[in-house]
């Protein structure tokens, strides 16, 4: 083996085997529960990415004829390639182990023990699939649609106990019959791969001129004539185009709904079975879901820039905006189509109404799930060349996106904590008041999640999640639409410079949205209302004799008095300075919801026949606490800063 | 009398990958109906001028006009009145040559369905193969007929020729180039960018010849002709020292001497007969040979 041939087969490895490193060393930080399997999928989609890349690249390079001219053997060059791959799966495979271990994962060995299998039964299959295919995606595509149909679906029926008699909980028998047969599989695989490899024939000239790109169309003849492109109709034509290239999309996404059908089958017949099979079928459908949205954001724009039609269509008589925006629609159709609505309405079946993808949100979710990632790959696509580099991109950009808004979320709160620890910008009590507003707002419910009910808190949820999205988005969508135009560098930096601003975006919002949010909320919990409370309380205690108010001669009250008959703070004392609390029994109609005299509309509670006690307590900066309590439940029914708006007021009076 | 607008107009474009310059200071102006060379090495800076003149690259610093318009403000607009052909001719695998051509008309408002069908037939393209299908000077072929076909104002080719075999070049530069052209005179204007100079020799008009970025040259064909003349004197023995510095390039074979003059012609000729050469001859100089020398000068 040559160190030059060896090193040149390893340079393209390098940074795919990084992302998989990486996926792998993940669970070392300890991520949210949710983002574990998107980890597993990434993960998985890393190995195979890894199996058809020694090939692959070749094809996408056009290098593949050079490198069969070179006067060295075939097998010779396939023994290389077949060699560096081995490598980087197994220090990937090692580096996940290792950190499974680390951090406590446990994993089931018979789980174990398939997966093991599978990975090596996908690895060794990818040389022949990406020779068959001509092309990364189209063998990555295959592999994984045959690995569904033909090894994942039988180890489903062997689960299952009613179709065949096995336990339901496999024996080590079973596993190991389906560990022989998958490493059946790979070694038939292996020597197929090997064999095309020896009878190769270098047809076919341009990049994309692959088997899912330029294969032979399965279409039927009539609906294949109406996405033939005519002599008239542009837009349809651009839309045509978009359709035709996202072929291979299209073929996943019916192969997967195909396995799904098959599931659902199965499922309808016997459901507890697939139950028990939950996370085998999330994986795997995962996997495919991801390969579909993921592929529907990059195929179109990166086998463009591939085959250098992308400059081409620029030059036609048509708007590069509108170009674009079809474009992104067409994706985030398909994206919707085939990594959204089909697995939801296989979900639905499969799982039963009864199960979590049934649900309204999980459901919701997913789609939004499969529209983000289908954009998140279409922004990869204007950024780099080529639909592989920008698959290779995808995950990465997520994750760096996902950290981005938890720095966010961490230094937000983190600054304006230590802003308060320096400053306080509460000293004015309208001032705080009119702050502490902010917290009827559905967004800072958020906090308040269980004392109120589910909907305010996935109510909240989405306000939040809509304020740090929705301007990256549009920061994202515009920065796409730059680069779809613009002349990219094949260079790793040149993404990092188009990701930094967005992800930039993404901290910003995440910081100032948890910054304001926790400025909202000091204003609340400002010590100020504990001095309140303070007075409320030690009227209460004056008042538990019972004695006779009247309206019209309000109880002049001392902060000597208050301190006599509860325990006064010394920042309520000076809060209250040399006040005169003004006590009465409000019988009357109440005049504006804190007593101050505005919006004179009769309080609603009178009209029941409640009485309640009205103070008013002068402040020391000249403002007027107004606050109307129930005597006997001690609830508070309004309060408030007078010439302030409502404050956020605990609903009962502590003591 | 108000004259035409120009066709193009570039001012002081510069242009650059990174840190690497691609064009520099470059000025030239096409008028209606010319046939325009762009000349220079590879990596001169042709293409690189050409994709700012279609929008594909805003330039850095300088301006492009296109008809009078700036092409990243009247995109559409600008691309309607002009055609392309680019250097690397790209095509979309699954699509016939019928439905490649189909698909580029329904961009169009006008295309001459008859030019398409002379056209497709002199280079015996079969409209029914998948564009996948084609060799490189095949689909140059198609990207040549759908350039054609239009009818545009202005005719962009970005080294057109290469990749051709030598029959179809030759009917390419006399059948294609010259009928457009000959459509209708005065109007239609080719801007044509390559280093295959001797191909174009009796079409082009006007050039520019560029090297590095930066205009070297820029003159009217007829008047780089009598500008640039190889002189060839033979002395009955060896040749005399004459003072020949404003020769362009100057070689000795023998009694042989072979001068390049670069506008000093006749001064060069009357110093050499001064020393009684055997023969004197004067030759106008090809625009590749201008195109060398001035290079290699």
């Amino acid at each position: 083996m040559n160190a030059h041939r060896m090193y040149k087969e390893a340079r393209p490895l390098f940074w795919p085997w990084c992302v998989v490193v990486l996926a792998g060393a993940l669970s070392l930080a300890h991520p949210p529960d949710w983002t574990v399997d998107l980890i597993v999928v990434g993960f998985l989609l890393g190995f195979l990415l890894l199996g058809a890349l020694p090939f692959g690249n070749e094809f996408q390079h056009q290098t593949l004829s050079l490198l069969l001219a070179q006067p060295i053997g075939r097998m010779e060059i396939w023994s290389e390639k077949l060699s560096v791959m081995v490598a980087a799966v197994l220090s990937a495979a090692l580096v996940l182990l290792l950190a499974w271990r680390v951090s406590a994962v446990q994993l089931d060995p018979h789980d174990a023990a398939f997966f093991g299998a599978w990975i090596i039964a996908t690895v060794s299959s990818a040389t022949f699939w990406t020779l068959l295919a001509r092309s990364t995606l189209g063998g990555l595509a295959l592999n994984i649609s045959v690995n569904a149909l033909l090894i994942e679906m039988p180890w489903l029926v062997l689960y299952h106990e009613k179709l065949v008699s096995v336990p339901l909980s496999p024996s080590t028998i079973t596993v190991s019959a389906i560990t022989f047969v998958l490493m059946c599989y790979a070694g038939v695989m292996l020597w197929l791969g090997r064999r095309t490899l020896a009878r190769f024939q270098a047809t076919g000239g341009m990049a994309g001129d692959d088997l899912l790109m330029a294969g032979p169309s399965v279409m039927p003849r009539a609906l294949a004539g109406w996405f033939r492109c005519q002599p008239t109709g542009a837009v349809l034509n651009l839309f045509r185009k978009e359709f035709r290239l996202l072929r291979p999309v299209w073929l996943i996404s019916l192969l997967a709904a195909l396995g799904w059908a098959c599931l659902t089958l199965l499922g309808l017949l016997h459901p507890r079975g697939l139950t028990r099979n939950f996370g085998t079928t999330m994986v795997s459908a995962g996997v495919i879901t991801t390969l579909i949205a993921i592929l529907a954001g990059s195929l179109s724009l990166g086998e463009e820039r591939t085959s250098g039609t992308h400059l081409w269509q620029l030059t036609l008589p048509v708007s590069a905006r509108r170009q674009w925006l079809i474009k992104l629609c067409t994706a985030l159709f398909a994206g919707l189509v085939g990594a959204g609505l089909v697995p939801l309405f296989f979900a639905g079946r499969l799982l039963g109404s009864s199960n979590m993808l049934a649900d309204v949100h999980v459901g919701r979710d997913l789609l939004v799930g499969a529209v983000l990632l289908t954009f998140a790959a279409f922004w990869c696509a204007c950024a780099v060349k080529g639909t592989v580099p920008a698959v290779l991109w995808a995950l990465p950009v997520m994750i760096a996106l996902y950290f981005a808004v938890e720095l966010g979320k961490w230094a937000g709160p983190a600054l304006t904590n230590l802003f308060f620890s320096r400053f306080d910008p509460f000293a004015n009590v309208k001032f705080a008041a009119a702050v502490s507003h902010f917290r009827s707002n559905a967004f800072f419910k958020l906090t308040d999640a269980a004392s109120t009910n589910m909907t305010d808190s996935l109510q909240s949820a989405l306000v939040l999640t809509t304020l740090i999205l929705v301007p990256t988005l549009l920061y994202a969508v515009f920065q796409s639409y730059r680069l779809f135009r613009a002349q990219l560098q094949d260079r790793a930096l040149s993404v990092v410079r188009s990701l930094l601003p967005l992800a930039m975006t993404a901290f910003l919002c995440s910081f100032c949205s948890l910054a304001f949010y926790t400025f909202v909320g000091r204003a609340a919990q400002d010590p100020r209302w504990t001095a309140l409370f303070d007075t409320i309380e030690a009227i209460q205690k004056i008042q538990s004799g019972g004695a006779k108010l009247d309206a019209a001669h309000p109880l002049q009250l001392t902060v000597e008095d208050l301190a006599r008959a509860s325990t006064l703070s010394k920042s309520t004392r000076r809060l209250l300075g040399d006040s005169h609390i003004a006590l009465a029994l409000d019988e009357s109609p109440h005049h504006g919801p804190f007593g101050c005299g505005q919006n004179p509309q009769p309080h609603g509670l009178s009209a029941l026949g409640y009485s309640w006690y009205s103070a008013i307590i002068p402040l020391a900066d000249g403002s007027r606490f107004v606050v109307a309590f129930d005597p006997v439940t001690h609830y508070v029914i309004s309060a408030g800063i007078c010439g302030g708006q409502l404050p956020p007021f605990p609903g009962r009076v502590p003591g | 009398m108000k004259s035409p607008t120009p066709v193009i107009q570039i001012e002081n474009l510069s242009y650059a990958y990174g840190r690497a310059e691609a064009v520099h200071d470059l000025s030239l102006t096409v008028e209606p109906g010319r046939c325009y060379g762009i000349f220079g090495r590879n990596g001169a800076g042709k293409t690189t001028t050409i994709k700012c003149l279609l929008n594909l690259l805003r330039p850095q610093s300088g301006q492009v006009r296109v008809f009078g318009l700036d092409p990243a403000k009247h995109e559409v607009e600008v691309k309607r009145l002009l055609s392309y052909v680019p250097d690397q001719v790209a095509f979309y695998p699954w699509m016939s040559v019928r439905e490649t051509l189909d698909y580029l008309a329904s961009f169009r408002a006008h295309w001459n369905r008859q030019t398409e069908q002379e056209l497709l037939e002199r280079f015996q393209l079969d409209p029914a193969q998948r564009t996948g299908n084609l060799s490189k000077g095949q689909r140059t072929q198609v990207a040549l007929v759908a350039a054609v076909c239009p009818e545009t104002d202005l005719l962009v080719l970005d080294e057109p020729t290469s990749g051709l075999d030598p029959i179809v070049r030759r009917e390419f530069i006399a059948a294609v180039i010259g009928a457009y052209q000959q459509g209708v005179p005065g109007k239609r204007t080719i801007l044509v960018s390559t280093h295959l100079i001797s191909e174009f020799e009796g079409l082009i008009d006007e050039f520019t010849l560029i090297d590095h970025g930066r205009t070297v040259l820029t003159l009217d064909a007829d008047q780089a002709r009598e500008r640039y003349q190889k002189i060839r004197a033979r002395f009955a023995q060896s040749p005399p020292e004459i003072d020949l510095r404003t020769a362009l390039r100057v070689r000795r074979d023998g009694r042989e001497l072979e001068l390049i003059a670069n506008g000093s012609g006749p001064e060069l000729m009357e110093r050499l007969r001064e020393h009684n050469p055997e023969s004197l001859t004067t030759e106008s100089l090809t625009l590749e040979e201008i195109f060398v020398a001035t290079l290699k000068s």
